[in-house]
């Protein structure tokens, strides 16, 4: 089971700064969605508004056909892991998981104990007593375990050494081979979990920058490498992201597609192309509208 | 989750941390008693402070504490209230019930041991009504102080500090009104000025109590039914 999100004309205000400005789009169910965006663009505010933690006074959501606000069966149905402070949190690991059983009716509580047990985190512990990496660890799997039809990490895995999150992201697709949901993810690690993402949409100062599905956003961009005046003359015309020299050779990332014609212009001209990862495109797309 | 289950989970986590406070205020009695009795202290005047003071602290702890919590794990705004004003009730009732089962035992047991009971107004004196008055009292000012933190509480939890501070302002005229309330004899004389019919001067405090009560549910409501949850 999986949600669907509409969202119209979503504007929010903190006093005078417009954190969103007029966000329009939709998040199709059952895939997994990277919510990209800069430091502050409002991907943490769009995503607290999915969640309903705050009622949108401009603008709608629409979540599975519905107004999620103060909709008990869309709450029961969304889950929002994000980085938490564990101080003041003195359950036993035991008594929180087995807690999730009476708030989540698909949580599985045998997969959220061998996640426990393959994340190596400690039962016998309170989650106070957990280190920042394992309670992030312990979100995530009770995020995964919990299988409701949206789930959002937002930054969950802060904290989580480098073999942690690969399991994390193992899991996510084996997850939603066995029980397809909507998953959104906002995250700064792009280059490491753009592999995960179905659908991109990027913000930027508050307002959708681009959405598009990672194959669609690969065709969009690519990159030419060869001699220096070589490089120049055949992307005059194009729009050049970044580019960096080494010697005489000239690397260059394009944003757009490269017709049929001039690809094979360049392999006259002895151009390499090559493919751009999202990493890259994010990058150089959010700079250029910094500069702009 | 059920409203009935989450209301009675949402009691059980309030009993659990009520029953280290009663823990606490027997062996203060207790040590009270026996300083009491080899006179290092004068005779200790028992009021419920301490138990509504623990009630106002659990409910500057709704907000903070509950909604943000429940809420997370799917728990509407609205289901959460109910729940917490039914785990409320029932808390103010069996708290004022342990309170005075505690008092009524203390008053028959130390006098047994050799020690002096150590407060001046003994309860078991006054028979069954009082003892009931005193159960309905209790319950009803653990109730109020509940709903005066939830009310606080939730000023800080929506507004921030500043505003919150106002909610601090604002509950002044209802701890003043329930202090004079609590002070029979001061009350009495008061309504008299009014009315000389011994059923409204019994009357009256609770009804004013219950009138605040009132208000104050339905401002808590009002506040929790759209309340933004911080992360």
């Amino acid at each position: 089971m999986s949600y669907s999100i509409e969202v119209n004309g979503l504007t929010v205000h903190y006093k005078n700064f417009k954190a969103l400005d007029q966000l329009n789009f939709k998040l199709s169910p059952g895939k997994i969605h990277g919510i990209l965006g800069r430091n502050g663009a409002g991907k943490t505010t769009l995503l607290t508004y999915l969640a309903s933690f705050h009622k949108a006074k401009h603008g709608t959501i629409v979540i599975d056909g519905e107004d999620p606000f103060e909709n008990e069966r869309i709450l029961q149905g969304t889950s929002f892991i994000y980085e938490k402070d564990n101080t003041y949190d003195y359950d036993k690991i035991d008594k929180i998981i087995k807690g999730m059983l009476y708030f989540r009716p698909y949580f599985d509580e045998a997969y959220a104990r061998e996640l426990v047990k393959r994340f190596k985190i400690p039962t016998n512990k309170s989650a106070d007593q957990l280190s920042k990496g394992q309670y992030s660890a312990l979100q995530v799997a009770i995020g995964l375990a919990s299988r409701t039809p949206l789930t959002i990490f937002d930054e969950a895995y802060l904290g989580m050494d480098a073999p942690a999150r690969e399991l994390f992201y193992k899991e996510i697709l084996l997850e939603q081979e066995r029980h397809p949901r909507t998953i959104l993810f906002s995250t700064h690690l792009v280059s490491e979990m753009e592999y995960l993402f179905d659908e991109v949409l990027i913000i930027d100062n508050g307002k959708v920058l681009l959405q598009e599905t990672s194959e669609q956003l690969l065709e969009k961009g690519f990159s030419i490498t060869g001699a220096k005046e070589d490089v120049e003359a055949f992307t005059k015309t194009l729009e050049v992201i970044y580019e960096e020299m080494l010697g005489g050779t000239k690397s260059v990332m394009v944003y757009g597609t490269l017709p049929k014609q001039e690809q094979r212009e360049a392999v006259e001209l002895d151009l390499e192309i090559g493919s751009l990862s999202i990493n890259n495109l994010f990058i150089h797309l959010t700079k250029e509208e910094e500069r702009t | 989750m059920k409203q009935f289950h989450l209301g009675w989970a949402f009691f059980i986590e309030q009993i659990k941390w009520a029953s280290w406070f009663y823990s606490i205020i027997i062996v203060l009695t207790i040590g009270t008693t026996i300083a009491n009795h080899w006179g290092f202290l004068d005779n200790l005047d028992i009021s419920n402070n301490t138990s509504t003071i623990f009630m106002l602290i659990i409910g500057l702890l709704y907000s903070y504490g509950f909604l943000d919590y429940y809420y997370k794990l799917g728990i509407s705004r609205k289901k959460f209230f109910k729940a917490a004003l039914f785990a409320s009730v029932l808390l103010s009732i069996i708290l004022a019930l342990a309170m005075i089962t505690m008092i009524v035992l203390f008053e028959t047991l130390v006098p047994a041991l050799g020690f002096a009971v150590p407060w001046t107004d003994p309860l078991i004196g006054g028979g069954v009504l009082s003892f009931i008055q005193s159960i309905a009292d209790y319950s009803v000012a653990h109730f109020f102080y509940l709903l005066l933190g939830w009310f606080m509480g939730l000023g800080f939890y929506r507004f921030r500090w500043k505003i919150g501070l106002l909610f601090i302002l604002i509950s002044f005229p209802f701890f003043g009104i329930s202090a004079l309330l609590q002070d029979k004899a001061d009350i009495a004389h008061t309504i008299k000025f009014f009315t000389v019919n011994p059923q409204i001067i019994s009357i009256g405090p609770y009804l004013i109590f219950f009138i605040m009560i009132a208000i104050l549910i339905v401002c808590n409501y009002r506040l929790t039914k759209d309340a933004p949850i911080r992360l």
